[in-house]
């Protein structure tokens, strides 16, 4: 038996394994030995030094050792630090932090934050897109058309020539154009909308006119390369595909880093995450309109066709544009257009 | 020795005060848990994501080693590594599925049917997680509800629900608190549920009250602007109804909160008054339903005014809230409780609920 002075005691309360019986106890560190004690002195277990646990403190709970058959041992008592040689853990001493310091890890959150989302996830997104496979980037290609087909699509009803004068420009603004990433291969096919003006692209670099937007560009080929050329440069960012993965990746992370916010503000948080999808949407058609100026230039059509064509959808459809949009305001695009063409 | 140990503990328990009430404690701070927030906050983020599964298990420590019944706390024993396989795991597969559906758009089809029978087995799943994982004064819980009976009450009763117009909602309260209830245990004690149907139809009216007063005014005040926006749109006019849209969402949301509110507390009082655990300690709940909507709308008033800096505030104030309105009936002591449960490590059911945000609908708030 040690001497008086080699023991330490640590005052507190403990349960048997899997019992809820609370008992007021004492834990005596003895060398290489731990006793547990009762009020009464009596000996209710004893462990090795080494088979107990010490878990990291944590708030003001009450410190927790665990032996090793399953007993809790809980206690407040001071001289655990000594006992332990402990000071609570890293965790603790960070969290426990105040004033100026506590300011600092708030501020280093907020930068941290900043740099995730404007540096770490794109390079992550760039990456995802990277490793994605060819035959899947086609296959997105036909997925979406075979979707898009029965749902809002019909037939082209525009005359043979028509295609063809299309599909001529279509092929001046290929060869004009950077050559399409990997995986993506520049297809040009006609649909009917109804009549509806539309173009867009798909990842794969499908580039779908709707027939509506032939007829009411037909006098202006400047215009329709501008449109053509818009997607073009879709295609070439890969926009399709960053924004499928960012989406994806910002709805996990901000799920799992936000936890559970509670009532009214889940529901919140996510309109929060389709305004942030909104605004990176509304990114990528400011990205394409600047993309496709030089694979205009090169081509030998006049830039400003695209921003005549934004200036007539302003007057015809409304400006659009705003927070809610997917696209930024034609307006504010046609400027943008004219700006970068001086440049 | 062990036996000599529990002998005592007999003794004790007979001495024990018998009737007493018990308040469920609540004891973190909003000052502390700040402190936790943000340091978890900081290490999730500058490893992208990867330490929000350690921060999540500190953050349940910290909120159930605070929360106290009879000076014995709970405690939350899931670890880190379980929480991230199952993250990872849940994140893969809703990955694996957006691509295949982006590639392939009839296959949603068959995701939706797919879910229909997996999703009652991912709330088993983390019920299961969660209790198993989840202590009180050193004795686990556990949960036993089988998959069938999660596919009777969040597939097969809703839509027998939906049959009934939504008239039959409250059964449908009341069927998956039973559930909720009645499968988990404490050591080996069950918990068992009685309450007659009465009172959720109260709270399902006064919902429904609120509902329509809410409505009357909407219409009263906005009717007439929304329709002449609309006959200037049905005449070809070509603004685009960007305030009006919103302010019909921004509506909803005023008046959906608090019916939502208002009846998950109701509901929240009756699922305690009709709790008894094996031996009879009963429980007892009294949250006012006007002070919690308060709460909820201030908090996430709070939050978004803070950019989320009062989110542990609001966490901490929410959960006190609640633990103040809850209590227990002891009948005899508690030192009696006791009773080994299997450990679980199967973290996929709990990782899709912190992502997904699982409904498990009517238990608790």
């Amino acid at each position: 038996m040690a001497s008086e002075s080699d023991l330490r005691a640590l005052d507190g309360r403990a349960y048997p394994p899997d019992h809820a019986h609370e008992t007021p106890a004492r834990l005596i560190l003895d060398g290489d030995a731990v006793r547990l004690e009762d009020a009464a002195g009596t000996v209710l277990r004893t462990a090795p030094r080494t088979g107990i646990v010490l878990e990291p403190a944590l708030g003001r709970t009450e410190r927790t050792i665990r032996l090793p058959d399953g007993t809790l041992f809980l206690t407040r008592d001071p001289g655990l630090a000594h006992a332990f040689d402990d000071d609570g853990g890293l965790l603790h001493l960070l969290e426990s932090l105040r004033g100026p310091r506590l300011l600092a890890v708030a501020l280093g959150t907020l930068v941290a934050t900043a740099v995730l989302l404007r540096v770490a996830v794109p390079v992550l997104v760039t990456l995802a897109v990277w490793l994605t496979p060819p035959a899947l980037v086609r296959q997105l290609d036909a997925g979406s058309l075979q979707a898009i087909d029965a749902l809002m699509m019909d037939d082209t009803r525009l005359p043979a020539d028509d295609r063809a004068w299309v599909s001529a420009l279509f092929d001046d603004l290929r060869a004009a154009a950077p050559p399409p990433p990997r995986g993506a291969r520049d297809v040009l096919l006609f649909r009917d909308m109804g009549g509806t003006p539309n173009a867009f692209a798909l990842p794969g670099g499908t580039v779908v006119v709707t027939d509506g937007l032939v007829d009411a560009l037909r006098d202006d080929p400047d215009a329709l390369a501008g449109v053509i050329a818009h997607e073009l440069a879709h295609v070439r960012e890969r926009h399709g595909l960053h924004g499928l993965y960012r989406a994806l990746g910002i709805y996990a992370m901000l799920s799992l880093l936000v936890g559970d916010p509670g009532p009214v503000l889940d529901s919140l948080l996510l309109e929060g995450n389709t305004l942030l999808q909104l605004a990176g949407t509304r990114a990528a058609e400011r990205d394409a309109d600047a993309g496709a100026v030089p694979i205009l230039r090169a081509a030998g059509y006049d830039p400003d066709g695209l921003a005549r064509f934004l200036d007539d959808i302003a007057d015809r459809y409304g400006d659009g544009g705003g927070w809610w949009s997917t696209h930024p305001a034609s307006s504010e695009r046609a400027r943008d257009l004219r700006d970068a063409i001086r440049r | 020795m062990a036996t000599d140990y529990v002998a005592r503990a007999r003794d004790k328990a007979a001495a024990d005060d018998r009737g007493a009430v018990e308040a469920v404690r609540f004891d973190g701070t909003a000052r502390e848990y700040f402190g936790i927030w943000i340091v978890n906050l900081l290490l999730s983020v500058v490893t992208l994501g990867i330490y929000s599964a350690w921060a999540k298990v500190r953050t349940q420590t910290y909120i159930l080693r605070n929360t106290s019944i009879g000076g014995r706390r709970f405690d939350y024993h899931a670890t880190g590594g379980q929480i991230l396989k199952g993250r990872l795991i849940v994140v893969g597969a809703l990955v694996a599925i957006s691509i295949l559906t982006a590639a392939v758009p009839l296959a949603i089809l068959l995701f939706y049917v797919a879910a229909i029978f997996v999703f009652p087995l991912l709330i088993v799943r983390a019920l299961k997680f969660n209790a198993r994982n989840t202590s009180w004064s050193n004795v686990r819980f556990d949960f036993q509800g089988s998959y069938g009976g999660a596919m009777r009450v969040y597939i097969g009763i809703p839509i027998l629900v939906a049959l009934s117009l939504y008239t039959a909602w409250p059964f449908l309260t009341r069927a998956r608190q039973r559930f909720f209830v009645e499968n988990h245990r404490l050591g080996d004690r069950a918990f068992a549920f009685e309450k007659g149907i009465g009172g959720y139809y109260l709270a399902f009216l006064i919902a429904a009250g609120i509902a329509v007063i809410g409505m009357v005014a909407f219409t009263i005040l906005f009717g007439g602007a929304l329709t002449a926006t609309f006959d200037r749109m049905a005449d070809g006019g070509t603004e685009e109804p960007v305030i009006e849209i919103f302010g019909i969402y921004l509506a909803l949301f005023l008046i959906g909160t608090p019916v939502a509110m208002v009846y998950r507390a109701m509901a929240r009082n009756l699922m305690y008054d009709g709790t008894t655990l094996q031996d009879g300690h009963r429980f007892e709940s009294r949250v006012r339903p006007a002070r919690l909507v308060w709460i909820a709308v201030s908090n996430a008033v709070a939050v978004v005014l803070t950019l989320g800096l009062a989110l542990p505030w609001a966490r901490i104030r929410m959960t006190a809230y609640l633990a103040r309105c809850t209590t227990v009936h002891p009948n005899g002591a508690f030192d009696d409780i006791a009773g080994r449960i299997e450990e679980d490590n199967r973290a996929i059911g709990d990782a899709y609920s912190d992502i997904e945000g699982l409904d498990i609908g009517g238990v608790g708030i």
